[in-house]
């Protein structure tokens, strides 16, 4: 069950205490605040008076008046009140919303604590609202923080100075729980029950997500990197919309074979196949109500495309099975993910179909890399799942194993740590602490630097230096380019027929290097695909790599070949290879079940 | 910058009447709607804050009564620069100014208004107060039997409140 969303109101009658004499001790209260709660469900948790108990809270809430009191005066507290903003926004609980009034009475204070007001603070262009509005749009670490003004004041003549940095504009007296809440979802920073994640890019992913939810039959499109949670979020996409009660049907794309797509989506009729005895609804029929999730979506081939554009049509919705004379209309939401949206930019999608699966406005679901945060919550509920599952001790997790978490960059995101803590428990089944090297964190995949490298390296160095170093030279001393970059480089590379200083004799420069990188994704595949107890699984990573199954039978059979000849792409460097361990174990392993004759090692 | 009958109709309808009265008068009904009613709750407001309609009826019958006069662009020869006129002309020129204003801007219409929105408030508080007086116990079921009534002021506040923010919030340059 996740904590109520906490909410800062920031207005000078409700944020003040005020002294009434009740017998001798005089009791601290504020009326109008205590009727605000009532109204609104809010159960203050301000702790400068006694608060009553709010039934079935919508949320909590903090107020501060915003102003500070100066010999008799009260003056307008913009640093203050902007600390306070900051202290509840830096870590979790976090502000899921502020209400701010505009006007705020300042002056000598009248009998009972009350400011007499100047006339500058009822001056619109001088609010003390938008001062403080403006103050916190400016600071950089208060991004994402939404406002709500709460207020009745002249709308119009300020509309301009709010839209910018306010999320909304709410009369005070017509807030009450129905629109607190509509507030809290609409604009509102809310946590999920089912979903591990406290920080402000979950929690912002989530925001868009429910906004996108709202109307329930839109085209979503999910955009994350492996492992980030994209499932979770759009299973949350289906609970938060008006189909929450209807189905939600998945379907992984990028499992099921080209030639079974069509029928696993659309169904089929009696008859329709040789062997199709009986007619089958598909997936997007079962969804009819409800939510089709298309997961890996950009591993549709260009043929199935085709047929999926009337379903993408909100207009149309419409379906026809296999075999069938007629389409049928059905009503769904349709979420796709994919972590790979240079495909879907690319001539590989008709654009009319890209349209339809608006891919200029994707949700993005932030990697664990940028929402540390949540490292930590992740890791305890990780710890504690597995210690259940495996029957192990209860452990702590030391400050230094917390640092190697909190340091690591996680490229397989969520799944990548659930893996790691899993292998942790599993390996250390009666182990009381968590320590660092229980934690197999997979560094980033390198190979040692075969002679013919160093030689290369060598004679660079003995050639006389530039007169500058590129720019791009130094960004690859910092860090090494990414495959995707050099596949780009090598399609864009050309090479001069005149200039045969520059290729002449660089073949076998070309092959080696070409075969220490498919060494080095082999190795990637095999360490992404380890199990729990951190054995290598060869086919799963062939499949990975391949990005596809590699065949119907003897799939096992043919990913040994597969490793057994990309790394052995250029024989000469062989032998560096295989000075990893990992390449070397697994080689040997691929040359024994395919019981060929090893080949030759230079 | 507002003048006297602006600042005092915010003090009025802002400030007290929906910031407060409003306020505390909706969460009253909250209260007695809810399935256990704080007893102690519901009395207090019933003797405390309540009765505050009666102390601040006047004001709202002294913005009704001077609308008129404080919100004409007559006002306008009492300051500079056009308090420099010459007195004949200051004889005629701000009736033809206020005729002018009157012709435009519908303050009689809106004033009637506001005065029937406070007649039926007064009414209404007179008719609860009266129900209070005779009711045995403001406690628990005596005051959930007058949910209506209380109701009913609550949006005849309402009323009053929207009629007072449709009056301008500045002196109107013709």
């Amino acid at each position: 069950m996740s904590a109520l969303p906490r909410v800062l109101v920031i207005d000078d009658d409700l944020g003040r205490p005020f002294k009434r004499s009740n017998g001798d001790a005089p009791v601290l209260e504020n009326p109008d605040r205590e009727a605000f709660c009532i109204r609104a469900g809010l159960q203050d948790v301000t702790g400068d008076i006694p608060a009553e108990k709010i039934n079935e809270p919508v949320a909590e809430a903090v107020f501060l008046s915003g102003l500070r009191i100066d010999d008799g005066k009260a003056e307008q507290a913009v640093t203050e009140t902007l600390a306070e903003i900051r202290r509840g926004w830096e870590k979790s609980p976090r502000w899921a919303l502020i209400l701010l009034d505009l006007h705020f009475k300042t002056g000598p204070l009248k009998s009972g604590g009350i400011p007499a007001g100047r006339p500058e603070d009822r001056d619109p262009q001088r609010y003390f609202g938008l001062t403080l509005l403006e103050a916190i749009s400016k600071e950089a670490q208060l991004q994402g923080l939404p406002v709500v003004i709460l207020s009745a004041m002249e709308r119009e003549r300020i509309e301009e100075r709010f839209s910018k940095a306010a999320s909304d504009f709410v009369d005070k007296s017509k807030i009450n729980r129905d629109k607190l809440g509509e507030l809290l979802l609409e604009h509102g920073l809310l946590a999920d029950d089912r979903i591990i994640g406290v920080s402000v890019p979950m929690l912002t992913c989530l925001r868009d997500a429910r906004s996108r939810a709202r109307r329930g039959s839109d085209n979503i499109l999910l955009l994350g990197e492996s492992g980030s949670g994209k499932e979770l979020v759009a299973n949350y996409i289906h609970r938060q919309s008006p189909n929450a009660s209807g189905p939600y049907i998945t379907v992984f794309v990028s499992a099921i074979p080209d030639s079974l797509i069509e029928d696993e989506l659309f169904g089929h009729e009696k008859g329709a196949f040789t062997d199709g005895k009986a007619a089958r609804f598909g997936a997007a029929k079962l969804a009819n109500g409800g939510t089709l999730f298309l997961d890996e979506f950009a591993d549709i081939s260009p043929a199935v495309q085709t047929k999926l554009l009337r379903l993408l049509d909100k207009n149309t919705r419409e379906v026809r099975a296999i075999g069938s004379g007629k389409g049928e209309k059905i009503k769904l939401q349709v979420v796709m993910a994919t972590n790979r949206i240079e495909l879907l930019n690319g001539d590989d999608f008709r654009a009319d179909l890209l349209a339809r699966v608006k891919v200029n406005e994707p949700i993005c679901v932030p990697p664990l890399r940028e929402r540390k945060e949540d490292i930590r919550p992740l890791a305890l509920h990780f710890v504690q799942k597995f210690e259940t599952e495996f029957k192990a001790q209860k452990r702590k997790i030391s400050d230094s194993a917390w640092s190697a978490l909190m340091d690591h960059d996680w490229p397989d995101n969520v799944r990548g740590l659930e893996r790691v803590i899993e292998q942790a428990v599993y390996k250390g089944k009666g182990l009381r602490a968590l320590m660092p090297e229980h934690l197999s964190i997979t560094p980033r995949v390198s190979l040692p630097v075969v002679s013919g490298r160093r030689n290369r390296a060598t004679k660079e160095e003995n050639t006389p230096p530039s007169t500058g170093a590129s720019p791009t030279a130094e960004a690859q001393q910092k860090s090494p380019p990414r495959l995707k970059d050099v596949i780009a480089l090598l399609e864009a590379c050309e090479v001069d027929a005149n200039g045969t200083d520059e290729w002449a004799g660089k073949l076998d420069t070309l092959q080696e290097s070409y075969g220490l990188l498919l060494a080095k994704l082999v190795k990637a595949a095999l360490l992404k695909e380890r199990n729990f107890k951190g054995e290598i699984q060869h086919t799963p990573a062939m499949r990975l790599l391949a990005g596809r199954r590699l065949a119907e039978k003897g799939e096992a059979s043919i990913a040994y070949s597969a490793i057994k000849s990309l790394l052995s792409h250029h024989p000469p460097a062989l032998a560096e290879i295989l000075s990893d361990p990992i390449l070397k174990q697994i080689y040997e392993t691929a040359c024994e079940k395919r019981s060929a004759k090893k080949p030759k090692v230079s | 910058m507002l003048n006297e009958w602006q600042e005092r109709r915010s003090e009025f309808n802002h400030d007290w009447l929906k910031n407060q009265f409003l306020n505390r008068l909706n969460a009253f009904l909250e209260r007695l709607r809810s399935d256990n009613p704080d007893a102690e709750k519901l009395s207090r407001f019933v003797r405390e804050h309540l009765p505050e309609w009666s102390a601040h009826e006047s004001e709202a019958r002294w913005l009704i009564d001077s609308v008129e006069s404080e919100l004409s662009p007559k006002r306008f020869f009492d300051q500079p620069p056009l308090n420099r006129c010459d007195s004949k002309t200051k004889e005629w020129l701000p009736t033809v100014v206020h005729e002018l204003w009157l012709n435009r801007y519908p303050v009689h219409e809106l004033r009637e208004k506001a005065a029937g929105n406070l007649a039926q408030v007064n009414v209404q508080y007179a008719k609860l107060s009266s129900a209070l007086k005779n009711s045995t116990s403001v406690r628990g079921g005596g005051l959930v039997a007058l949910e209506h009534e209380f109701s009913k002021l609550s949006r005849l506040c309402v009323e009053l409140h929207d009629t007072f923010s449709a009056f301008d919030v500045k002196i109107r340059r013709l």
